[in-house]
Formats: C-alpha cells, sequence, structure tokens
C-alpha cells in the first residue's frame, strides 16, 4: 500500500486509488450525502453508495488518474442516480416518502442559531420550499443544484463530473436557481 | 435607478457573471435581494449536510461492508442465492404442512360421505315421511286410549300407512 494524504485529494490520483480502504473511509460522506440529497430515500442511498464504491474498486486498474478520486467516484455516482431515478415504481415511493423525510430534516439545521423563533419559522419554511422546488427539478438541474450548492463544486468541477460543457452546466444551474428563488420569494 | 431583473438575479446568485454586476456595489435593496437567497442556500446546504450526518451511520464500518463486497467474486450473486435458500427452505416447510392438512380434509370428506350414504340408505329404508311418524302411532294405536309405547312388542316394525288403509 502506498501511503497518501487524504487531505489533498486531487493530488496523485492514482496513488490515491491504490489504498482503496483509505478512498472509502475519506469518500463515503460526501458521495452518501450527495446520493441522499437526490433520492432521498436512506437505505437506498446506502445501497447505492456501496454499489458506486464496489464499481470504483472493479474497475480501479482502468482509472488513470486524468481526473481526482472523487471526480471519478461522483461520476459513478452520478450514473447509478441516474439509473435509480428512471425507475418509475421508485420513483412513486420516493415522492411518498418525500415529505416526512423533508421535515425531520430541516429543524437541526436551523436550531442553536441564535436567532428568535420567528426567524426560525421562517428559516424553515425557507428551506423547505428549496427542498420542495429542488425536487420538481429535471434530474440534470437538480444534479447540478447539489453539487453546486451542497457539494460546493465549481462549474467546472460539475462539467467534468457530469460529462458537460461548462456552458450547459451555467444553463442548468442558471433555471435551477431562478426555479429556487420563485420557490422562496424575494425581500422586495 | 432600474434594479436588476429577477433572471439577471439568479444569475448572480448561481455565480454566473453578469454585464451589471457594479449595479450590485451601488444597489443595496439588488444586493439585499442576492445576500437573502444566499443565506437560504447556505441554510439548505446546512440541513442537507446536517441530515446526511445524522441517517450516516459512522459507527457502522462500511468501508470493511464495501472491501468485502468488492474481494468476493460471487459477492453479486449473493442475493439471488439468499433468494433461493429461502424459496427450498420455505417449500420444505409448507410442502409436509399441506400434505398433512390434505390429509385431514381427505379424511373427513369420508366421513362426511358416509354419513350422508346412511343418511340416504335410512330414508330409502322408510315407510313414510318423518312428518308422518305421529300420526301413524295414532292410527296404529287401540280404539279408546293413546297408543302405549310400552305394549309394543320389542323389535316390531311400526304400521305403514298402507297396511292401515289410510292415506294413499
Amino acid at each position: 500500500m502506498i501511503a497518501v494524504q487524504m487531505d489533498s485529494p486531487d493530488t496523485r490520483p492514482e496513488a490515491e486509488i491504490s489504498d482503496f480502504d483509505a478512498v472509502v473511509r475519506h469518500h463515503w460522506p460526501r458521495i452518501f450525502r450527495f446520493v441522499l440529497a437526490s433520492i432521498r430515500d436512506r437505505d437506498a442511498a446506502e445501497t447505492l453508495t456501496q454499489d458506486c464504491f464496489l464499481r470504483a474498486y472493479q474497475g480501479r486498474h482502468r482509472f488513470r488518474g486524468d481526473a481526482s478520486v472523487r471526480t471519478w467516484l461522483m461520476q459513478i455516482a452520478i450514473n447509478l442516480v441516474r439509473d435509480f431515478a428512471r425507475n418509475r415504481r421508485i420513483r412513486f415511493w420516493q415522492r411518498v416518502k418525500e415529505m416526512a423525510v423533508d421535515c425531520g430534516s430541516l429543524k437541526d439545521g436551523i436550531a442553536g442559531c441564535g436567532v428568535s423563533p420567528e426567524a426560525q419559522a421562517v428559516a424553515k419554511e425557507q428551506i423547505e420550499a428549496v427542498w420542495r422546488a429542488t425536487g420538481n427539478l429535471s434530474e440534470r438541474q437538480r444534479t447540478v443544484f447539489l453539487l453546486r450548492f451542497v457539494e460546493d463544486m465549481d462549474l467546472i468541477e460539475i462539467a467534468n463530473v457530469m460529462g458537460v460543457t461548462e456552458g450547459a452546466v451555467k444553463v442548468h444551474l442558471f433555471r435551477a436557481v431562478h426555479t429556487v428563488r420563485e420557490r422562496i420569494g424575494g425581500m422586495r | 435607478m432600474k434594479h436588476l431583473s429577477p433572471e439577471q438575479l439568479s444569475r448572480v446568485v448561481a455565480g454566473i457573471p453578469i454585464p451589471e454586476d457594479d449595479h450590485l456595489r451601488n444597489c443595496s435593496d439588488c444586493a439585499r435581494e442576492v445576500e437573502h437567497a444566499q443565506n437560504v442556500l447556505m441554510a439548505f446546504r446546512s440541513s442537507v449536510r446536517e441530515w446526511s450526518d445524522k441517517l450516516d451511520h459512522s459507527e457502522f464500518p462500511v468501508h470493511e461492508v464495501v472491501a468485502s463486497r468488492a474481494h468476493s467474486v460471487r459477492a453479486p450473486r449473493a442475493p439471488m442465492a439468499w433468494v433461493l435458500a429461502a424459496a427450498a427452505l420455505a417449500a420444505a416447510v409448507a410442502i409436509p404442512i399441506y400434505q398433512d392438512s390434505r390429509d385431514r380434509e381427505l379424511r373427513a370428506q369420508a366421513e362426511r360421505d358416509a354419513q350422508l350414504l346412511d343418511d340416504v340408505n335410512a330414508q330409502l329404508s322408510r315407510s313414510g315421511p318423518l312428518a308422518m311418524d305421529p300420526l301413524m302411532q295414532l292410527m296404529a294405536a287401540p280404539v279408546g286410549g293413546p297408543p302405549k309405547e310400552s305394549s309394543k312388542a320389542p323389535g316390531s316394525e311400526p304400521a305403514t300407512m298402507q297396511d292401515k288403509g289410510g292415506i294413499q
């Protein structure tokens, strides 16, 4: 095994991939989070995340290090989520579960910010609106939106992950943000 | 002053540069709009991350699971093997139960058939309908008194309606 610095995942990706156990430990939370936010089903997210790393392991010899390990793993995760979302039956259950998942998750994200209960209620409402809006976005718009605003990826990295041009990412992102802004409302 | 349009504001929030960037520095209204949306999106990110952290079983050694699945050549077939094993077990348990209940059902059916046959034989051997029995006993009794069961000889057959020349 080659020891690698896990704090800098973008350097020496071919070395990083050699210690696959460390790769899983380091990248699991991010991949799980993206999959979970995309499909909103914990059990399915866990399974898909496992599948993601399994595929990565099986294909690790084909990994040339052209992109970072994070980009490579996210590409696999996006494909898995896309396949998952195309299953109509699963989509039905996803919608059924959607509200229950959202309401249970939002409160913790706001509490403890030192703001008034009224402000917390407003913030909770707005976050719920974002959740609902992302649920209605197209698959690509939602993926771009989550990668940008949850995973903090820049436009070029999103383009690499999704296999599209930077211009296409901008278009999807603009539409997604505009839809979300319409849902949350403005100040004026 | 002309404010930025909703589309222009969305572009700014999305991080896409617009030619009217200077306007944001001079217009507090538009700047507040952008800041408001950015704050909501940051709160959204925090809520997603907390939610994910809460649902992610950190104590669960996921990397070991993935590693064990990855190292196992037959791992992808494991679910099918489990399904087949479960089906075989269910069949092994269900078949004897089914056979036992089937035997019991057959025995009960045979008993019911025998009972029905007895009933049919009893009906065929009768000289008259069951409802006519009291009338036939009255007709068989001596004049002036009710029929006496005790006076009948043991094993004697009751008189038929035809013998008495009563109801034809």
